[in-house]
């Protein structure tokens, strides 16, 4: 069964950050952050029942200085599949 | 709150760019009551030519303002600019709420923008600053007040004056800028006077709609040239050249080739770049759009008088930024429009060169949600080689799509429907359409003015470094003369209809 995880990032300068799991997660680039992501799924148990889980990351603009914002609105959002029998 | 995007609808209330809309159809359709012989927009205040001695000898308000109807004759002049202000206060103020701005700091600080644009705009319209000696709608103003001496500049004085105080302050007076800058939008008033262009064109369009579909297939033409020719020699020389890094290249590139800010950011979140490329490379463009927007419309004007169209849409491809586009592209429309009625006598309608600037940039803005979505594939497959489930949707491609079109382009063809369908009502229609598309829409472009100069701190151009060379380089060498050729190609020779 596929679940799919919203999640909102952003970045204090130094490191991507997303808050919607458990904790809070956060890693230098984006491969280590998915990482971080795929660790915190394995041992949660509200995804115990699902085969895969499809995280969706959606920038918050809040991290852009408010300025910026009358030029654009939007930064970035996109997915990635998470196979828990892989993991497994 | 949350800034992020996740249905279509998301932003519609919160961001400038639906509010341009918002403003600017509100006013468009207040407009069209005229169709129905309801003027619900005559109250809009019209600024007069004047003359200083001949003002200061029996002074009256009425020498330096006027409601722009005859249905609202009756009205003090400054009463007209009193509701010209709670309109204008009272509709952005409701979008500032929306887009969550402090707002009792916007609204002193737009009550305060208000007061230094129509200073300024009405000492643009002293008769030596303005003044032209020739016959403008039947009277030689310059022959009027019997001038000795005069800049001839017609609305150009005005632009210029609002832009060096808007300048002066963002510089100088840095508290004063402070103050201003929860309301000094400049994208926000810029795209709402575009959405008020829109009209115009549609006027225009039922004028020469030939001269129309020319500029607009142009337009696609310099859409093919900023993507494909400006990036990747942009991209090439910030690599090869200056040995910027991949995302910085590819994030500046956009930036200098493409639209500006919006294309910087829109290029960096498609590859994903750290938050902080993007801010510092738009500070840069900021202040380079400024630059040029000084620079350019009097070279042009000088360099290349009697190619109007030209010089308009070489501007489009040229100046980044949508308010430092429109903004150079008015400067330029009255330089120009001045300049060949002091030499020739003749007078060009104003608006077609200002269009040729603006419809050039639209098309360009148009395309950077496609061109994002394709940088953010082959960022994702070829150059970072994912090969996992990782997947981008296509609606990042309308989270980037700049709004703001869908006004002008709902402004543009109701006008040419009207024309066509309805041809008996285009008189009617147009009484309420030239108050939308003439001094409410200069008035958002004298706040534009004053609002870019209060945002511009040329103090950040600091520490910039190989990045501020890269750009004046790829500027003043590759951007502005292909720009020039292009623009030459597709226009030379045309120029607008006489008045």
């Amino acid at each position: 069964m596929r679940k799919q995880l919203e999640l909102t990032l952003s970045h204090d300068g130094y490191s991507w950050i997303t808050d919607g799991l458990n904790s809070q997660l956060s890693g230098k680039d984006l491969h280590r952050l998915e990482d971080k992501i795929i660790n915190a799924i394995n041992i949660d148990p509200q995804f115990i029942n699902n085969e895969s889980i499809d995280v969706i990351l959606r920038f918050d603009m809040n991290n852009f200085p408010k300025w910026l914002h009358q030029y654009q609105s939007h930064y970035f959002n996109y997915t990635f599949r998470v196979n828990k029998r892989k993991m497994d | 709150m949350r800034a992020v995007n996740r249905k279509w609808t998301d932003g519609m209330l919160t961001t400038e760019d639906w509010w341009a809309v918002w403003l600017g159809l509100i006013m468009f359709f207040a407009g069209l009551m005229t169709i129905w012989g309801i003027d619900l927009l005559g109250w809009m205040t019209k600024l007069k030519t004047w003359e200083m001695t001949h003002l200061l000898g029996d002074f009256s308000w009425s020498k330096l303002l006027k409601p722009t109807s005859k249905s609202y004759s009756e009205l003090h002049p400054l009463f007209s600019l009193f509701i010209t202000y709670l309109v204008f206060a009272g509709l952005t103020s409701i979008g500032a709420y929306y887009q969550r701005l402090d707002v009792k700091q916007f609204l002193k600080g737009f009550t305060l923008l208000f007061l230094i644009t129509w200073a300024c705009w009405m000492i643009g319209h002293e008769a030596h600053f303005k003044a032209i000696d020739a016959v403008v709608k039947g009277k030689n103003y310059f022959e009027i007040y019997d001038l000795s001496w005069g800049l001839q500049l017609g609305g150009g004085f005005s632009y210029m004056l609002a832009l060096a105080v808007g300048l002066l302050i963002g510089n100088i007076f840095k508290g004063l800028a402070h103050f201003l800058k929860e309301a000094a939008k400049p994208e926000w008033f810029i795209k709402t006077a575009i959405v008020y262009l829109g009209i115009k064109l549609g006027l225009m369009s039922m004028q020469a709609t030939g001269f129309v579909v020319e500029l607009a297939l142009a337009g696609a033409g310099a859409t093919f040239v900023a993507y494909m020719l400006f990036w990747p020699i942009i991209y090439t020389l910030a690599r090869r050249v200056f040995k910027l890094p991949r995302d910085t290249a590819a994030v500046l590139s956009s930036g200098i080739s493409v639209c500006g800010v919006s294309a910087a950011i829109a290029t960096a979140g498609a590859i994903r770049a750290k938050p902080i490329i993007p801010i510092a490379v738009s500070m840069l463009i900021v202040i380079f759009a400024m630059i040029e927007l000084v620079v350019l419309p009097g070279v042009y004007t000088a360099m290349a008088p009697d190619q109007p169209i030209v010089n308009g849409a070489a501007l489009g491809m040229t100046v980044k930024t949508d308010g430092a586009d429109a903004a150079a592209g008015a400067i330029l429309d009255e330089l120009m429009v001045s300049k060949h009625l002091t030499t020739t006598g003749q007078e060009w309608e104003e608006g077609w060169i200002l269009s040729a600037a603006i419809l050039t940039k639209i098309w360009i803005d148009v395309f950077i949600g496609v061109w994002a979505f394709l940088l953010a594939l082959i960022w994702l497959y070829k150059v970072e080689g994912r090969t996992d489930s990782t997947t981008i949707k296509l609606s990042e491609i309308w989270f980037r799509f700049p709004k703001f079109v869908i006004g002008y382009f709902i402004a543009w063809f109701t006008y040419i429907a009207i024309a066509i369908w309805f041809p008996d009502q285009i008189n009617a229609a147009k009484e309420g359409a030239d108050i939308v598309q003439s001094p409410m829409r200069k008035m958002m472009f004298m706040l534009t003015f004053v609002s870019i100069g209060v945002i511009t701190d040329f103090s950040k151009l600091k520490g910039m470094g190989r990045l501020a060379i890269l750009y004046a380089t790829a500027l003043l060498f590759i951007i502005a003369p292909i720009a020039y050729i292009v623009a030459y190609l597709f226009h030379h020779g045309m120029v607008p209809p006489l008045v």
